[in-house]
């Protein structure tokens, strides 16, 4: 069992490869700082990208549920934390 | 022009000049005559027309037109290009054989240099028999071939004579632009050939050699804004007063064309054209405003259902003629008419891109960019990055920018552009990728190279090589330079030399004098030979040093020494060809 900081490390890496972000480690990536908006910046189109990544690489399903959504996508800490929780593989 | 050959002009009535001399208008005749009679014996109708002398340039023209042949005027003198025209082709009419391969089935001609065997005098030629042939880089990167017959460059030499003649008087036509082109053929060249106006036989002047030739009497200065960009940084524009300054082939940003108005004392008259319709309109805006654009004399314009502008003249060379005789052909720009007739351009059709649904101008958003203080210039395009495509930034940074970057990196600077381009662009829009680069990828015509733009985002791109030693400050006198400089630590050139002790290579330190020589003298400079080479110390990866220059009187050679302190590292003569 992977722990929560060695998915929020992994998730890092996976945000940075998958959305090809330029100019930035993942140890800059605060794990409680937002990833949309604020902070990182990311967009809604990250957003569709990010869940076609998130399930092919642990098998988690997120649903069209905006309000629960924000919440998982709000920072990785709350990224690992619905991994750790829903993951398939 | 069709009557050209016919006028009766003075004999001493100068054409073309350059630093040898001045060209009549004698010589001008008898060149086009003996040319003429050297082409006539030669089965060849389609002449690939290739010179670096717009002298000559217009000798081969003429000769062609009054043998009954067409000129082909590639879009490019790269081998390549040429080989791939040769079987469009009948002839070369080129003035350097050597681009060609030896093996060449068609004729090979030089434009001068021959002798009259009594051809028949050049009479009138045919207003409506093609004349010329130019290739333009269509928004795709194919080059397309554009015809046009005499009277569509007498139609628009007329209009242009009409409009600026008077402005323009006797005026000298200096160049900084290719006369391979549509506008530099017509604005260089053709244009002051039939208004009697010498101009430049030079091929391509560079900003400090044009304004070291224009002091002498009224000048006109033909130019496109890249040139003048440089020229006005340079500072060179200052010693010179033209009585107009010319420029198309791109538009020219508002910052350049302030800048040019105030140290050449005359507002920039920009040109709107492409080679398909010719000149559109022309526009002055000295203050750099967004300034609407006049159409000339004889042009109609109207927008297509798509906003993009439809123009329809006697210079429009492609399309399907009208009653009265004159084609229409709708441009790539879009743009928006007024009622007085004039118009704003709202940027090409094909730059209007989709990103996740949502629509972006990548003009706008390059303007927007472009007026950020850190920032000098900019092209965007957009490149499929994951799921969707993206925009990305290629930016050439302004002074200030420069040193913002080396204080803060690539992915800061990029994070303060971006946060300036919140305010006006939705978030999915904002470019995803930076390149800071010294300058935008450009062909000869100034166009921007679209597909090597791409090419920067095409992976992540490491840093670019470091080439040169970091100038800390510099001391500059008439025949002197002194710079004070330190070797960067990422010096490529450190690389494999040596392993165990990096060092800078004499060849290396050498190369970084001629490039201080050749901003010291203001031109290129060509090494005859190095004397008294000496290299007593080696330089090393983080030292500091003065690399000192000496230009001796006669301009022949220059004295260098690069030092530490009392230490000598090298020093010697470079003899200049």
């Amino acid at each position: 069992m992977q722990t929560a900081d060695t998915i929020e490390a992994d998730l890092k890496t996976l945000i940075i490869d998958a959305l090809a972000l330029e100019d930035i480690e993942p140890a800059e990536i605060e794990s409680e700082a937002p990833l949309f908006v604020e902070g990182l910046g990311l967009d809604s189109i990250d957003a569709l990208e990010l869940a076609v990544v998130l399930e092919e690489s642990y098998g988690v399903k997120i649903d069209d549920d905006p309000e629960r959504n924000q919440v998982i996508f709000a920072s990785v800490r709350n990224l690992a934390d619905f991994v750790r929780q829903n993951r398939a593989k | 022009m069709h009557r050209l050959l016919e006028a009766r002009r003075r004999g001493d009535e100068p054409v073309a000049f350059d630093s040898a001399g001045v060209r009549e208008w004698q010589a001008f005749t008898a060149d086009v005559r003996a040319l003429c009679d050297e082409l006539r014996a030669s089965p060849a109708g389609r002449w690939l027309v290739l010179s670096e002398d717009a002298y000559a340039f217009a000798v081969s023209l003429f000769a062609i037109a009054h043998s009954g042949g067409v000129a082909v005027l590639p879009p490019n003198g790269r081998r390549g290009t040429l080989e791939r025209l040769a079987p469009q082709v009948d002839g070369f009419l080129v003035d350097d054989a050597s681009l060609l391969t030896s093996d060449s089935a068609v004729p090979v001609v030089a434009p001068l240099g021959h002798v009259e065997h009594g051809c028949a005098a050049l009479g009138e030629l045919d207003p409506d028999a093609p004349f010329v042939e130019f290739f333009t880089s269509g928004t795709t990167g194919e080059s397309k071939q554009v015809a046009k017959r005499l009277r569509h460059l007498d139609d628009e030499i007329a209009v242009l004579e009409s409009v600026f003649g008077a402005t323009v008087g006797a005026a000298r036509v200096f160049a900084t632009v290719s006369h391979q082109h549509i506008y530099g053929a017509l604005f260089r060249v053709l244009w002051p050939l039939a208004a009697g106006r010498p101009f430049s036989a030079r091929p391509f002047l560079h900003g400090p050699e044009v304004v070291a030739r224009m002091v002498d009497g009224p000048s006109v200065l033909v130019s496109s804004p890249l040139q003048l960009r440089a020229m006005s940084e340079a500072g060179s524009l200052r010693a010179v007063s033209p009585i107009a300054i010319f420029s198309s082939a791109a538009p020219l940003d508002g910052k350049t064309a302030k800048e040019v108005a105030t140290a050449a004392g005359v507002a920039v008259t920009e040109v709107f054209g492409s080679t398909e319709t010719g000149g559109v309109a022309w526009r002055q805006c000295p203050r750099g405003d967004e300034q609407p654009w006049r159409p000339f004399p004889r042009v109609q314009l109207e927008t297509d259902e798509s906003g993009n502008l439809a123009v329809r003249s006697p210079f429009v060379s492609v399309g399907p003629p009208d009653e009265r005789g004159m084609c229409g052909f709708v441009m790539g720009d879009r743009a928006e008419i007024d009622s007085s007739g004039t118009f704003l351009l709202r940027g090409r059709a094909d730059r209007i891109v989709k990103i996740g649904g949502k629509r972006l101008s990548l003009p706008e958003m390059e303007a927007e960019l472009a007026r950020h203080p850190l920032v000098s210039e900019v092209a965007l395009v957009v490149s499929r990055r994951g799921i969707e495509s993206r925009v990305c930034a290629a930016v050439v940074l302004s002074a200030s920018g420069g040193e913002r970057l080396r204080d803060v990196g690539r992915g800061e600077m990029g994070r303060i552009l971006t946060a300036a381009l919140l305010p006006y662009f939705d978030r999915v829009l904002l470019p995803r990728a930076w390149r800071f680069v010294e300058q935008l990828p450009r062909n000869a015509q100034d166009k921007l190279v679209q597909g090597e733009v791409q090419g920067l985002f095409a992976s992540e791109v490491s840093a670019p090589p470091v080439l040169t030693p970091a100038v800390e400050s510099e001391e500059r006198g008439g025949d002197s330079l002194v710079r004070h400089c330190a070797v960067p630590r990422d010096l490529a050139f450190l690389a494999g030399h040596f392993d165990a002790l990096p060092i800078v290579a004499g060849v290396v330190q050498l190369g970084w004098v001629i490039a201080a020589a050749e901003d010291l003298l203001g031109a290129v400079v060509r090494v005859s030979a190095v004397e008294a080479l000496k290299f007593k110390q080696p330089l090393l990866p983080g030292e500091i040093f003065d690399l000192a220059l000496t230009v001796d009187d006669e301009r022949s050679c220059v004295r260098f020494r690069l030092s530490r302190g009392e230490d000598e590292i090298s020093s010697g003569r470079i003899l200049l060809a």
